[in-house]
């Protein structure tokens, strides 16, 4: 099975995170990287498949030169060859921008199977991996946290709301967006972080896919969450105050 | 038309809240722009959520009525939905932020050239 894994590089869960002067962004500058939790799932789903059914794993990502370290650590925990697409103005460009880049690169591959993660952490949109399915004229499942390989295709399980799951069956090609926690992350071994160093990286200049990138969307400001203590007294009598405060916590808190 | 459409994309079988609050958020939104606010929703009229609708009700209602629609697949919603609003040609669309949405929205905006804004 050919499975392309697509990756995004996003700032690390502990790396302090300001507010750009533009407000339009934070500052990358000093910031540490790691590649995003639920595409790491999706990279040790794919290693998992070929591990069992056999066949090859490409990692793709898009972004700027620091990139190259992202995909360096995927190539180090196993596959087998990967895709950059330079480029310095992604934050510039939309979802579907983003996917359509990705569905560039990716066509030429004519994967069997396209995995990525169900969100990003830094934007968390949610959206690049369906758009991918939709690009690439492929059958989609989205918040998969099992794959099995069977004769007619796929069956995956995917996470519903209320802790519900839903059992599926798809044909293959198709394209799965991955939920954090299915499965038990790898570490690359120095022997892996060696031969990593001899894998195949190639490198395409995101002008090179010609993919559209005006955006049907812009982000016009960031800002970080307002903390603030307040306290509010709820008069009337007991029965009243009950009452208001089961109102509050129904409408504003909605933890009712 | 040319107003608000706001859908119920899960056949459930009572009002959701998370309806309600999308039907709220295009009532905001209607009163806002002067645009209409019309609802759509998978399943037979008779039984969907149109009957539970409370405050003013849309101008128009619309349901989809097919019944390889009655166990919910992304293709089919999204072929359903596009069909829909290809025929409404509405100027804004809401769906309830569920995971179900999350599903297959994006695939939908998509279908249209465009990106879908969530949350």
């Amino acid at each position: 099975m050919k499975i392309v894994v697509a990756i995004k590089q996003v700032p690390d869960r502990d790396a302090p995170v300001r507010i750009a002067a533009n407000a339009k962004w934070i500052e990358e500058r000093e910031l540490q990287w790691a590649m995003n939790e639920p595409d790491a799932y999706a990279l040790e789903e794919a290693l998992q498949l070929k591990e069992k059914h056999g066949g090859e794993v490409i990692v793709l990502s898009a972004g700027p030169e620091r990139v190259g370290s992202t995909i360096r650590e995927a190539l180090a925990k196993g596959a087998d060859r990967a895709i950059h697409i330079l480029s310095d103005d992604l934050g510039a460009r939309d979802a579907l921008g983003v996917a359509r880049l990705l569905a560039a690169a990716i066509k030429p591959e004519n994967p069997d199977l396209v995995l990525t993660g169900l969100q990003s952490e830094d934007l968390g949109l949610g959206q690049t991996g369906v758009i991918l399915a939709e690009l690439l004229g492929l059958p989609h499942s989205t918040l998969i946290l099992h794959v099995e390989k069977t004769d007619a295709g796929l069956k995956v399980k995917r996470e519903l709301e209320e802790g519900w799951f839903q059992s599926i069956e798809m044909p293959l090609p198709a394209v799965l967006t991955m939920q954090s926690g299915g499965n038990k992350l790898r570490y690359a071994t120095l022997m892996g972080i060696k031969r990593a160093k001899t894998k195949e990286l190639r490198t395409v200049n995101a002008a090179e896919l010609g993919a559209e990138s005006a955006p049907t969307a812009t982000l016009e400001q960031i800002s970080a969450p307002k903390k603030q203590k307040s306290t509010q007294i709820l008069g009337g009598s007991a029965k009243e105050a009950a009452a208001a405060l089961i109102e509050k916590l129904k409408t504003e808190a909605r933890v009712l | 038309m040319s107003g608000i459409l706001v859908v119920e994309e899960a056949r459930r079988d009572g009002s959701a809240r998370i309806f309600q609050e999308t039907l709220a958020a295009g009532r905001k939104l209607a009163s806002l722009t002067g645009l209409a606010l019309e609802a759509a929703a998978v399943g037979e009229p008779n039984k969907n959520i149109f009957l539970q609708i409370s405050g003013p009700a849309p101008r128009a209602g619309h349901a989809i009525r097919r019944s390889l629609l009655e166990i919910y697949t992304a293709d089919g919603y999204v072929l359903a939905f596009e069909q829909l609003i290809r025929k409404l040609e509405p100027e804004y669309v809401l769906f309830p932020h569920s995971y179900q949405v999350r599903d297959f929205v994006p695939r939908l905006a998509a279908k249209f050239g465009r990106c879908s804004s969530a949350m």
